[in-house]
């Protein structure tokens, strides 16, 4: 999570040989850093053979890659789920 | 009735809340320990990535993270089919070791610490880790926090993090030990088995040479007859990280012993309306209440009871404190083995023998040639769908229990946390500390009060563990209520 979420701690994760899991939450001026992990990933995410397949094919391989991954909001939002994206405070 | 309230509790992790009824005699008529708050970590986790747990579950806690990590890993180990080798599981016990110390030393000086050292008697105010530096000297003071700094460093440089450690993986571990952290922890490790003497000089001078003292230990208050519960080795010697759990009776016979695995056949748990933490007791006994006795299911996990369920320690100087603790509180001998010590207040002595054999094993382990060696980590190649992980916590034996999907997505997931087990026994000792210590209406005083705190501080519990709760702050409050349940009296002080 590390390329969308704060750092300073000095990445004690990845030297352990450990994934960042962004325990240090969104970056000043980010509101949303699972929509930036998603963007981040969704660069040089490889979904094969492309040419010749109709859009029902490609939407399928998309759907079959997120599926991939079980608990969306728990991986991109691990420490950051609690804090609103909204702002501001309920009257 | 009346009702006396002291809420929250002082001087232990978490959270807690005693509730005192009186009857109209002001005789005790009832007690109840309630923890209040619950946290649903066995909930949320479920849909999780079981391999995601090492790093989630440590969260439960700031003070024993260690604990719940390496429980954590050695349940994936199962889920995943995986036998770590060797060396990773040397280094899990390496690590686990330097958390021994820095936890143990934390609750003798600044939990448990002070009421002995300071005097159950003395101000509030006073008895705490400020206090005990006064009375033990600022260079005892420096020691403490040193101890503390080197042991986390050591788990920094093993786990990654010093507070929520990282390098468990399913089927070992994701950094070796390079040769030059090796000679580091070895350097360290000598310095605890000094420290551990050091500790264990300064309570026999303080609380062994003082005859108040002792006769406190030795009191009917904190007695109580119960089974004791410990991991052992193959040889029955007591290990915190891996072996048999092993449970004894009150006079010392073996009553159980049994793969971590096999938990569930022969632990229940009951629940009680007022209360979110659950009652552990031995299947095989049943439910009897609060209760001690061979009769009653409801056993202990401590230093103590670890003590008393095996039959020897396997390092040697603290083997020789093992043999001392047995006869200076004069247990005799059962089938070669030691008579279980049911003085509850020995588990503060217990604690620091511990604390001894876990600087001997740490300075073991950090000599050992294999520790830096690279192979550390075994690949998972298939998911076996069910994983029971199991390490004596501090504060008793430590059970995740993890079924997933065939992807490993969790579906369920039970967690039995050190202090869940000494719930019933936390209760029962809060009680009869309680109905010695309170008759027809006395004044509640102070040391009186915190007399029945001491009664649950010895089990050193820790709540936010045990409902997997967030502590709150940490004042006094005592209620006094008539027989209709009104307030007569509210006293506050802070903690």
């Amino acid at each position: 999570m590390g390329i969308a979420t704060r750092d300073g701690c000095g990445a004690p994760c990845p030297k352990a040989n450990m994934p960042c899991t962004g325990c240090y939450g969104p970056p000043e001026g980010v509101r949303d850093q699972g929509a930036k992990m998603v963007a981040a990933l969704g660069s040089i995410l490889d979904l094969g053979e492309y040419k010749g397949t109709t859009p029902e094919e490609l939407t399928g391989k998309v759907e079959a890659l997120l599926a991939s991954i079980p608990d969306l909001a728990g991986t991109y939002y691990r420490y950051g789920a609690a804090g609103s994206i909204l702002g501001g405070k309920a009257q | 009735m009346k009702r006396i309230t002291i809420n929250p509790i002082t001087r232990l992790e978490g959270h807690g809340k005693i509730d005192i009824f009186l009857d109209e005699h002001g005789n005790v008529a009832n007690t109840y320990f309630q923890v209040p708050e619950l946290r649903g970590f066995e909930q949320f986790c479920v849909g999780r990535p079981a391999e995601d747990m090492p790093v989630i579950t440590n969260r439960i806690c700031g003070v024993c993270p260690e604990a719940h990590h390496l429980a954590s890993v050695k349940a994936l180990d199962q889920l995943f089919g995986v036998e770590p080798p060797p060396a990773a599981k040397k280094i899990r016990e390496l690590f686990y070791m330097a958390f021994f110390v820095t936890d143990h030393t934390t609750h003798f000086y600044a939990l448990g610490g002070p009421d002995f050292i300071l005097g159950p008697d003395a101000p509030p105010a006073e008895r705490n880790i400020l206090g005990v530096v006064k009375k033990v000297g600022l260079e005892v003071g420096k020691q403490v926090i040193d101890c503390r700094a080197r042991n986390h460093h050591v788990i920094e440089m093993l786990g990654g993090r010093s507070i929520h450690p990282v390098a468990g993986v399913p089927g070992g571990w994701s950094k070796p030990v390079s040769a030059a952290e090796r000679a580091e922890i070895e350097t360290i490790a000598s310095q605890n088995v000094e420290f551990a003497l050091f500790t264990l000089k300064v309570f026999d001078q303080i609380v062994l040479g003082n005859p108040v003292y002792l006769d406190l230990v030795l009191s009917d208050v904190y007695h109580h007859r119960t089974y004791s519960m410990g991991t052992v080795d193959e040889q029955n010697r007591l290990n915190f990280y891996d072996g048999k759990i092993r449970v004894v009776d009150p006079d010392g016979r073996e009553f159980l012993k049994y793969e971590a695995a096999d938990y569930a056949r022969h632990i229940a748990e009951r629940v009680e309306p007022w209360t979110y933490l659950k009652f552990p007791y031995l299947r095989e006994i049943g439910w009897k209440g609060f209760v001690d006795g061979k009769e009653s299911g409801v056993y202990t996990a401590t230093p103590l009871s670890r003590l008393n369920a095996a039959d020897r320690l396997a390092t040697p100087l603290a083997q020789e404190q093992f043999e001392r603790f047995y006869q200076t509180l004069g247990a005799k001998t059962v089938m070669g083995r030691y008579q279980p010590v049911h003085h509850r207040l020995a588990t503060h002595w217990a604690r620091l023998i511990e604390l001894l054999y876990a600087a001997e094993r740490m300075q073991e382990l950090a000599r050992d040639p294999e520790i830096t060696c690279p192979e550390i980590r075994k690949i998972p190649q298939s998911v076996a769908g069910v994983g029971v992980g199991c390490v004596e916590a501090p504060r008793g034996t430590l059970t995740h229990h993890y079924v997933s999907d065939d992807r490993a997505i969790l579906t369920r997931v039970n967690l039995v946390v050190g202090t869940t087990n000494n719930h019933a026994a936390i209760s029962m000792s809060i009680r009869k500390a309680a109905e010695k210590l309170i008759h027809g209406f006395k004044v509640v005083e102070e040391g009186l009060l915190n007399r029945v705190e001491m009664a649950f501080r010895l089990y050193d519990p820790c709540f936010s563990c045990a409902t997997h709760a967030l502590p709150g702050a940490m004042p006094l409050m005592v209620n006094i209520r008539s027989h209709g349940g009104e307030t007569l009296k509210s006293l506050r002080r802070d903690g």
